[in-house]
């Protein structure tokens, strides 16, 4: 045996993360070759030298607090999840080896090398659209990755908060938290749950936020006209016949009135309400579907003749309805109320005569 | 009014009319009441057509789908919603066999005019109608009024 120890003339490099944006964050760690004995004197061709990296958060590198990155490799550089290593985010990694020779020579631990490892954060959502029509619906695309452009692991959950605002610039104190953190890529919302006051222009921002708690910056505004959602519908709708006694061919639809908004707020005095009522066969109520039973109507129930309407015998009908205010303002759609229309009676007798027989 | 009401009112108006016009049947008041008719050799009979559809225009079975009719009597020819019926007949007759038998059930389009004269005056005109009141209920509009001169 050589009685000169083996030197490790390692000098290690901590690589920028690997731009392989379909996987995981993956950094690199590289050193030098080691082909010398400490006195300067060539390792022979005959021994196999493989290296040992350790990291530490401890700037002394105490022996203790060295924990291994790599055991045995012949090569000159390792690639690691700073994750799957457990390196805690935001704090400095200090990376040091040592060399190896099979016949059981080694070198001292070589200088450290350090290395900020970045928290991660994830993108931001991109892509932010609301729909322009009831029901209101914000969506956006699915975040996928951090910030630097490494996936977001598939056991990390990732949670979207949807906020609104009046300042463009969505400074934090002025957003509002519309809904619940979602792990879908779209929120309905209430716009007068939400508190937006009608006609005003609105804000819109998604944020990202992951299990383990980092959170994106917002996302780009996405600027929304609240329209008018603030009238009641009308509610309690029934239908009863006419007659009260089951007998008549015509019925009646009725409904409560509306004197207020959805906030609670009495409609102003001088507004005036008035209701447009249709029928449908469709559950869905789609607009395509729905015929006018009356229009503009101040009282709170029309009688209809179901036969007039086209409704058939025994079908099954649904009833809805908005409000509207004199000033323009409309409720949406009521939720429908079904009915099977039992519309009419027999058609009457007909070619009545007097008759007269001989008595047998 | 149910089914069942509904012909018990036309069983006992036919057993009132019955004992008042029918002589020898006992039980009526024989003594020259002006209530009371002579029979006469012919019977007066209000015939009708039962109607083949409801009113939103599906087809009707006049068997199973109507109950009874309602018969309204006025002196003129202005029958109103708040007018009532003079009497209710089944919809549906049994027709019987000459062995007496049941042979088959069939649609009313009869109503024999001399169960209405304790309800009517001799010599004057009267307009005669009808209703149709479906299973449901549900009741038809009134069909053209028929003159019936009682003599």
């Amino acid at each position: 045996m050589r009685s000169h120890r083996v030197i490790l003339l390692v000098i290690l490099f901590v690589g920028a993360t690997l731009p392989l944006s379909t996987s995981a964050e993956q950094r690199r760690v590289t050193w030098t070759p080691v082909s010398t004995y400490t006195d300067g004197t060539p390792i022979g061709a005959d021994k196999i030298l493989t290296y040992r990296v350790y990291w530490t958060t401890d700037p002394g590198l105490s022996t203790g607090s060295l924990r291994s990155l790599v055991s045995s490799i012949p090569e000159t550089s390792i690639t690691f999840d700073p994750t799957d290593a457990g390196m805690p985010r935001g704090q400095t990694i200090f990376f040091t080896a040592k060399s190896v020779l099979n016949t059981g020579e080694q070198s001292s631990f070589s200088e450290a090398v350090a290395w900020d490892n970045p928290v991660l954060v994830p993108s931001s959502p991109s892509n932010i659209v609301a729909t322009d029509q009831a029901p209101w619906q914000i969506s956006w695309d699915a975040v996928t990755t951090y910030t630097d452009g490494t996936l977001i692991g598939p056991g990390k959950a990732v949670l979207y908060t949807v906020y609104w605002t009046s300042d463009l610039w969505l400074e934090g104190g002025s957003l509002h938290q519309i809904g619940s953190p979602t792990s879908a890529t779209s929120l309905s919302f209430d716009s007068v749950a939400a508190e937006m006051a009608g006609y005003q222009t609105v804000y819109l921002t998604v944020k990202a936020v992951l299990g383990t708690g980092e959170e994106s910056s917002f996302s780009g505004a996405f600027a929304w006209d609240v329209p008018f959602d603030g009238l009641i519908a009308p509610e309690n709708m029934v239908v009863t016949d006419s007659s009260g006694d089951g007998t008549s061919g015509t019925d009646i639809l009725s409904w409560d009135p509306v004197t207020r908004y959805r906030n609670g707020n009495p409609i102003e005095e001088g507004k005036k309400v008035t209701y447009d009522m249709y029928w449908t066969t469709d559950p869905g109520l789609s607009a395509g579907m729905l015929t006018t039973l009356s229009s503009s109507v101040e009282s709170t129930s029309i009688t209809f003749d179901p036969s007039a309407f086209g409704m058939k015998r025994n079908q099954r009908v649904y009833f809805t309805g908005k409000s509207k205010l004199s000033t323009g303002e409309e409720s949406a759609l009521s939720p429908s109320i079904s009915w099977r229309v039992s519309n009419s009676g027999p058609a009457a007798p007909s070619n009545g005569r007097i008759s007269r027989k001989k008595k047998k | 009014m149910n089914a069942s009401s509904v012909r018990l009112t036309v069983f006992l108006m036919a057993l009132i009319v019955a004992m008042i016009v029918l002589p020898g049947c006992g039980g009526g008041d024989e003594g020259g009441s002006s209530e009371v008719f002579p029979p006469s050799g012919s019977i007066t009979s209000l015939e009708w057509d039962p109607p083949k559809t409801f009113g939103d225009g599906t087809p009707i079975n006049p068997v199973r789908d109507i109950d009874y009719y309602e018969f309204f009597l006025r002196t003129d020819e202005n029958f109103t919603d708040s007018d009532l019926p003079m009497a209710q007949v089944s919809a549906v007759t049994d027709v019987f066999g000459p062995n007496g038998n049941l042979h088959s059930r069939g649609p009313t389009a009869e109503f024999t005019l001399e169960n209405l004269l304790p309800f009517v005056e001799r010599g004057k005109r009267y307009y005669i109608t009808i209703k149709a009141v479906g299973i449901d209920g549900l009741k038809s509009g009134y069909m053209s009024p028929v003159v019936w001169d009682v003599s």
